[in-house]
């Protein structure tokens, strides 16, 4: 108890929050008492070597931005353009799965009186990515390293989790606010996204068209993107849009979209 | 643009701003003032930025005479003439000793506390968290208990200090195992 006791008077000593009176008692001391000053010798270089640990991390964190850097630069000069699709087979059984789509989501929108139902076909179909409190990134020689997070970043973690985990679970109106607090806290773009979806399933269209036309850029992938804004579109009755959002994506999109309204 | 409220409001958000602003810019330079190869003048940036942050935090810094493209330039001179200094007894790429030498204030009994400080920095990654974080918020943040209770989402400020004090004799007890 005396030993916490000195460590509090040395740590506000140390971090320049004594007042005059405790100064002169630890001056005072540092000169008679030696296990005092050796404890004092302890915690000064215990406060120079966390905070060469804080400065530690902010570098691991730069040089893992350099890494996302230097790899967007790369993606943009190596991606080639959107591939055109075939235009065979393919297409006509995607624009039959579309039309049945579209007649019988015609018939969920007409029937339905909660918003679970749209919740299953969204949860089917754009599933949202792991996310984790440690960063792992590969270190110049290849190995893996674990960087741990600075204590904003794991309070945005937690909100991710806790965001995402409701998400998965159907929960929209309980994962609303917590992706609200991280479109605020976080820069990643994903969480508007998210967000504006969690907006369409509780009936929010205003603010769900608003999240969901925001320009991602390469941020968002352009199925899930366009998939979202076809669903958008068909609670606005607007069949034509939904028809010319689908048509130009992949099956898988079109045909799990199926099997969840043959489900309801 | 106000760089120190910033950095100090959003300072992850900031360094990566200020990096992406100046990275190409500083390291050409750093390549052709200096003749550095890239990786070098890569790292002496990295380290600059990291120093301003360093200086911004702890209350060094806190009102910019010029723009912090001239102050943080003038991070990297005094960087880059210290490594070239320094060349022959730097062996291959490693920044930490940058950072030592920025952290340690006295020039007596440098190697030793060279050697605790990154006993203590080994011993915060080992700590994990919460720990690692309490101790950095309160040690290096100079954050009270209080505004750490609130951050971490702890029950009172009680819990606060009592972790805070456990963390503190966890890692004087790693210190103590692993001194040689």
């Amino acid at each position: 108890m005396e030993n916490e006791k000195d460590i509090s008077l040395l740590e506000s000593y140390i971090l320049s929050q004594a007042d005059d009176l405790a100064i002169k008692h630890v001056k005072s001391r540092l000169e008679k008492d030696e296990a005092f000053a050796s404890l004092y010798e302890e915690l000064l270089g215990i406060h120079q070597g966390i905070r060469l640990s804080v400065l530690d991390d902010k570098l691991k964190i730069l040089k893992q931005y350099d890494k996302q850097l230097s790899t967007s630069t790369l993606k943009k000069i190596e991606s080639p353009s959107t591939p055109i699709q075939s235009m065979g087979i393919k297409k006509w059984i995607g624009l039959a799965a579309s039309i049945l789509l579209l007649a019988m989501a015609g018939l969920w929108f007409t029937n339905q009186e909660s918003t679970s139902n749209g919740a299953t076909i969204f949860a089917s179909v754009i599933e949202p990515l792991d996310q984790d409190v440690v960063s792992i990134v590969r270190s110049g020689n290849g190995n893996e390293i674990n960087i741990l997070l600075t204590p904003e970043e794991i309070l945005i973690a937690e909100k991710k989790k806790k965001a995402y985990q409701l998400y998965n679970a159907e929960v929209y109106d309980k994962a609303l606010p917590y992706f609200e607090a991280l479109t605020k806290l976080d820069s990643d773009n994903i969480h508007l996204f998210y967000k504006s979806f969690c907006h369409l399933m509780v009936g929010d269209i205003d603010e769900a068209r608003q999240g969901l036309y925001h320009d991602y850029g390469s941020e968002i992938d352009s199925n899930d993107l366009a998939y979202a804004r076809a669903m958008l579109a068909l609670r606005e009755s607007n069949f034509d849009k939904v028809r010319s959002l689908l048509e130009p994506l992949p099956d898988n999109y079109k045909r799990k979209t199926l099997e969840a309204i043959k489900n309801l | 643009m106000d760089w120190i409220s910033y950095i100090k409001s959003d300072e992850n958000k900031a360094l990566k701003e200020i990096y992406t602003l100046y990275r190409d810019e500083s390291v050409s330079w750093l390549k052709k003032q200096y003749k550095l190869d890239l990786e070098p003048a890569k790292e002496i940036f990295q380290v600059s930025v990291i120093i301003l942050y360093d200086n911004v935090i702890t209350g060094k810094l806190v009102e910019l005479s010029s723009s912090i493209k001239s102050y943080l330039f003038a991070i990297c001179k005094n960087k880059a003439a210290e490594y070239l200094r320094k060349q022959g007894k730097i062996t291959g790429l490693d920044n930490i000793p940058m950072l030592i030498d920025h952290v340690i204030e006295t020039k007596e009994h440098k190697e030793e506390i060279e050697i605790k400080l990154e006993l203590v920095s080994k011993g915060m990654l080992s700590l994990g968290d919460p720990c690692r974080s309490i101790l950095q918020l309160f040690y290096y943040k100079s954050m009270n208990m209080e505004s750490i209770t609130d951050l971490m989402g702890y029950k009172n400020v009680n819990t606060t200090k009592n972790l805070k004090y456990k963390c503190f004799v966890r890692l004087q007890k790693y210190i103590n195992e692993h001194k040689g």
